[in-house]
């Protein structure tokens, strides 16, 4: 190939320009290596510049290429009939094409047939010599002759199928700016070996496809819900809140119903929402003093409430389950609030698992991510419930909230989150929140002027949303598709 | 939630307001804590059951279906909605009950006292049903017996025809073999005996039989002639069964718990007590309890009494309206003024709002009033040290170093089967391998909490045969063991564990990535500090897992899979595995 591209470059030096085709023509040579010659001489950037030509030309078809070495197949038939004649069968038989040749050696005149002859029909040649013109005409296109040859002949060829027009695209070359008659072989990588011998100076260097991809590294990759969770941490870091410790997937029905002013017949602690624990079955060592006020404010009331007035029960609010929500470690963490000497206005949050006895389905698994944030501090109002809210889901880029009064049992009021959903052009749930209720905050102890205020939504909900996934399988737990996961961009809420 | 259909028409007629749409209903339900779940009518909703067209004896009359929030069983019928909203829209003041004295006297015998001991009655005089009505008032009935009552098991009520019927009444307990009537909508007698096998096929009443199952003798109510009323919390009997010319209603409830009788009977006389004529009073009947000899008058229609500070409305909210202003929110929620000054007021609140437990709940009606949109919204802000756990800080460390190692991170779930934390692994059911273990899971997926997070890794790579090998993945997550030094008996703990699989046992990555992590978190490897020694697992392949100590204790293992764990996991190539306990290499213990 290098020789090829060195032998044209020399004729190149002496003509200034050529074209591929009469070049192929010129030099007997096939055309289409010659193009792949011109090529590789145009990738080594500018050494020659190339113009793209589009011609016919006629060409052999197989079997003119057959004619123009062999001869045309009445030719054959005539060469192949003895001075004695030969029975008509076994001349067609020796021949190929046979029955083409022999009746075009007919219609010349070249042969005649005895029909009559006694072992069957006997050809014999009728003229003494004949002047074969159609592999003439063949050879004459084989060696791109083809301004010699008649219209008429060029007729008659193609009607026999021996020769056709093709479109042929060819090249007219000439030098280019940085023509040279010598080719050295083009680098594809700069080495180390390059820089250290200098050689990097003589060589020339292939151009990059910039458009091709590049190689996937191998790199590892973070969790999508753990990245929107590092996202929302974020949040109430910069709203200065300080994370609670949620290492507790197993908690007592105290902490996470009864401490929280939930009614021991609350439908939400029935055994087909919860998980109840067999091993350990109860809690024990509950804070007593505190316990026996939670047992007052249910049952008979107090710090100005009525109470549900039943039959509290400890061996219920023992029962331990997997935590229903994050509410338990808050109502923890506010209990110890409330035994400090002097109470302390407190931000917190916690992003971590909670667990319900669902079904499975496409939106509901058996546990989930909670969000939960919560401001103590004395004179809180609804009105900086709100405040908060806007805050936080502003930073999280939704910026159109509606509130709607809600049901919640250790929060009132309580109010629903609705933002405004640009896509489905209608409010949707996205949040709950509330105050959280003085039978629940008296018995901790904390001080009567002291609110608590609390919002909370699912990390799952808003994750999908993001990523726009419709199955919550394919996000948690092991159904979850690892190309996903390493495929995954980058996580900015406010966007 | 509890949802409720109600008739549009009906509703618009109720609260005299014909002209609203559709959209407007909504607003208005919003605003007052009420969720429109679907515009509907009984075609539609016989179509969407049956998926087919429905026969013309359907009506195409717009329902409304409404979610109620769990606290307000006085709005659970088409007659208590309409009487809030009207409080709500046209400052209307709400029905007061008017109690009229007894005339009917209600025995109980304490034969009941260990099966449902708490009786109440009330009787409505000269109702008027229509069609509609009437199915409103079994429809309430039946939304009450689902929420307040529990599904009947704290209580449960039956009403009944007084005019078929001979006072005094009595509230016994029989045995079964001692009971025989005809249930309602029975052709014939069933016997006492019968009465539970005969109902645990129905697809309606078979959910309240156990409730029974396990009593020697069942309650009874019946008159002066032994004619059975009802048969609590079962059902009712034939005789006595209300119908659309029933004109005196006596109504009887038996309970566990007597709260929740009293709310379950205010919320039924207070709405139906409106097609009484005159509308809104409610007779009374007297309880008699044969071994004290006490006597109640119920039902208690007593308005409650709460008084509230102004200021202290205005604080909560974080508003600063008028007094004036304030009572309106106030009688839009049907609480009724009954004495006000410039700091605080006196208010009724009527004995059908059982949800008003605290001031704090007429606060939350203070601010319905008022509309959440009119709220000022004001942040505060307060300079506390922000503080998160050192756990938490340190995993988000771990995770990084391990993901930039090559490693992708998968959540599996905390909840697994006994076999993926136990057999799987070829563990025994040794002291130190013990699982926490769920009671009621519907499912063998969840049987117990994790004890390891390599299940969730080999089950994730299950799932996942098209992804090229090698799979790296990893998980920085809690296992959940026994322990009995804290109140719950149980104790996260915090765990990484990475899994390397492909055609080779990637032993030397698993163990170049335990060596990175701890050169990572600066921790040398010397005997005493960390060190590697020869392991026992049974999870490896023999010869081929190794323990990590830190400090002379036990952190985790390393090593590659024996060839039956990835079979047990459906893996059909080499896996090698890492799993430490985070806490004492971070210093967190």
């Amino acid at each position: 190939m290098a020789e090829l591209s060195e032998k044209l470059l020399t004729i190149l030096s002496e003509r200034n320009e050529f074209d591929t085709l009469d070049l192929s023509i010129e030099l007997q040579f096939d055309h289409q290596r010659l193009v792949g010659a011109v090529k590789s001489l145009q990738s080594l950037g500018d050494v020659i510049t190339c113009e793209q030509r589009n011609s016919k030309q006629w060409e052999l078809t197989d079997e003119g290429k057959e004619i123009a070495e062999k001869g045309s197949h009445e030719a054959l038939i005539y060469e192949s009939i003895p001075l004695e004649g030969i029975n008509q069968n076994e001349l067609l038989g020796r021949v190929p094409n046979g029955k083409v040749g022999f009746s075009k050696a007919m219609s010349l005149g070249w042969i005649q047939i005895d029909k009559a002859a006694k072992d069957g029909p006997r050809v014999t040649k009728k003229v003494e010599a004949i002047e074969d013109g159609v592999k003439e005409i063949c050879q004459l296109v084989k060696n791109f002759q083809i301004d010699k040859i008649t219209d008429q002949q060029k007729n008659e060829c193609k009607k026999r199928k021996l020769i056709s027009e093709v479109k042929i695209v060819s090249y007219f070359v000439k030098k280019g700016t940085d023509f040279k008659t010598s080719v050295s072989k083009q680098e594809i990588e700069l080495t180390a070996d390059m820089i250290a011998s200098g050689s990097w100076k003589d060589k020339s260097f292939k151009p990059y496809n910039f458009n091709a991809l590049g190689l996937p590294p191998a790199s590892g990759h973070l969790h999508p819900l753990l990245k929107v969770r590092t996202q929302f941490r974020q949040i109430f870091l910069e709203m200065g809140f300080s994370e609670m410790p949620t290492n507790n997937y197993v908690e007592s029905s105290f902490w996470n119903f009864d401490a929280l002013f939930q009614p021991q017949q609350h439908p939400a602690r029935d055994a087909h929402d919860t998980f109840f624990i067999a091993e350990p079955e109860e809690a024990h060592e509950f804070p007593m003093d505190y316990l026996e006020k939670v047992k007052t404010v249910h049952s008979i009331g107090g710090y100005g409430s009525q109470g549900y007035k039943y039959d509290w029960k400890l061996k219920e609010a023992a029962k331990n389950i997997m935590r229903t929500h994050t509410t338990g470690v808050s109502a923890r963490m506010l209990y110890q609030l409330a035994q400090k000497e002097k109470f302390t206005p407190s931000k917190y949050f916690s992003i971590d698992r909670v667990f319900r006895n669902e079904t499975l389905d496409a939106t509901h698994l058996a546990e989930f991510h909670q969000i939960e944030g919560l401001v103590a501090d004395y004179g809180l109002t609804l009105g900086n419930l709100m405040g908060y809210i806007e805050q936080f889901f502003k930073k999280y880029g939704i910026k159109k909230l509606r509130f709607k009064p809600a049901y919640n049992p250790y929060t009132e009021p309580s109010m629903e989150i609705f933002s405004y959903h640009e896509g489905l052009k209608k409010w949707v749930e996205v949040g709950n929140s509330g105050v959280f209720r003085p039978e629940m905050l008296l018995p901790m102890g904390l001080p009567k002027n002291v609110s608590v205020i609390a919002w909370g939504l699912s990390l799952e909900r808003p994750t999908m949303i993001k990523y726009g996934i419709s199955n919550i399988r394919e996000l948690f737990g092991p159904k979850v598709n690892l190309q996903k996961i390493y495929d995954n961009p980058l996580c900015r809420l406010d966007k | 939630m509890p949802t409720i259909l109600v008739d549009k028409q009906e509703l618009f007629t109720l609260l005299n307001n014909p002209s609203l749409n559709d959209s407007e209903m909504e607003e208005i339900l919003f605003s007052y804590g009420l969720e429109m779940d679907e515009v509907t009518s009984e075609r539609k909703i016989h179509e969407k059951e049956r998926g087919s067209l429905a026969t013309l004896d359907y009506s195409d009359d717009v329902l409304y279906r409404i979610e109620i929030p769990a606290n307000r069983y006085d709005l659970l019928s088409t007659e208590g909605l309409s009487i809030a909203l009207h409080s709500f829209l046209h400052l209307a003041p709400p029905p007061k009950l008017i109690p009229t004295p007894p005339k009917i006297d209600l025995y109980i015998d304490s034969a009941v006292d260990p099966i449902r001991p708490v009786c109440l009655a009330a009787i409505l005089r000269n109702i008027t049903f229509t069609k509609k009505s009437y199915d409103s008032f079994i429809s309430l009935q039946d939304k009450l017996h689902t929420n307040i009552c529990r599904h009947r098991r704290l209580a449960s009520m039956g009403t009944h025809d007084l005019d078929t019927l001979t006072p005094p009444f009595y509230y016994t307990a029989k045995h079964p073999q001692d009971i025989c009537f005809t249930p309602l909508n029975q052709p014939g007698d069933i016997k006492g005996t019968q009465i539970l096998a005969h109902y645990s096929n129905d697809p309606k009443l078979k959910k309240y039989t156990h409730l029974l199952a396990n009593h020697s003798k069942f309650p009874l109510f019946l008159d002066a002639n032994n004619t059975v009323l009802s048969l609590p919390p079962l059902i009712n009997s034939n005789h006595s069964k209300i119908t659309l010319k029933t004109r005196n209603v006596f109504i009887e409830i038996t309970a566990e718990n007597k709260n929740r009788a009293d709310i379950a009977l205010n919320a039924l006389v207070a709405n139906f007590s409106l097609y009484c004529d005159p509308a809104f009073t409610v007779e009374t009947v007297n309880i008699h309890r044969n071994i004290t000899h006490t006597v109640e008058t119920t039902p208690h229609l007593e308005p409650r009494r709460l008084t509230v500070e102004y200021e202290c409305i205005r604080k909560k909210i974080g508003i600063d309206a008028s007094a004036h202003a304030i009572n309106t929110c106030m009688q839009k929620m049907m609480l009724t003024i009954l004495s006000y000054n410039t700091t605080n007021c006196i208010v009724s609140i009527p004995p059908y709002r059982a949800d008003i437990l605290h001031a704090c709940d007429v606060v939350e009606d203070v601010a319905i009033g008022l509309g959440f949109d009119n709220i000022p919204k004001k942040t505060v802000s307060f300079y506390r040290e922000v503080k998160v756990p050192l756990m938490h800080a340190f995993a988000d460390v771990v995770r990084h170093t391990v993901a930039m190692c090559g490693y992708l991170e998968v959540l599996s779930f905390a909840l697994c089967s006994k076999d993926e934390c136990g057999a799987f692994l070829m563990r025994q059911q040794q002291e130190d391998t013990r699982a926490v273990a769920i009671s009621n899971s519907n499912t063998s997926e969840f049987e117990i909490l994790r004890t390891s997070l390599i299940p969730g890794l080999l089950k994730t790579i299950s799932f996942n045969r098209e992804f090229p090998l090698p799979v790296r993945v990893f998980e920085v997550g809690d296992v959940v063991l026994l322990d009995p030094s804290t109140d719950t008996g149980t104790r996260n703990d915090k765990r990484l564990a990475a899994v390397h699989t492909g055609h080779t046992s990637g032993f030397e990555e698993i163990h170049g990535l335990l060596d990175k992590l701890m050169q990572t978190l600066n921790v040398q490897k010397s005997p005493g500090a960390f060190d590697i020694r020869k392991g026992a697992e049974c999870m490896y392949f023999t010869g081929r897992g190794a323990d990590i100590y830190y400090k002379d204790a036990k952190v985790g293992s390393f090593g590659i899979l024996h060839p039956r764990v990835l079979e047990c996991f459906g893996l059909g190539f080499v896996a090698s595995v890492v799993e430490v306990r985070l806490a004492p290499l971070g210093h967190l213990i």
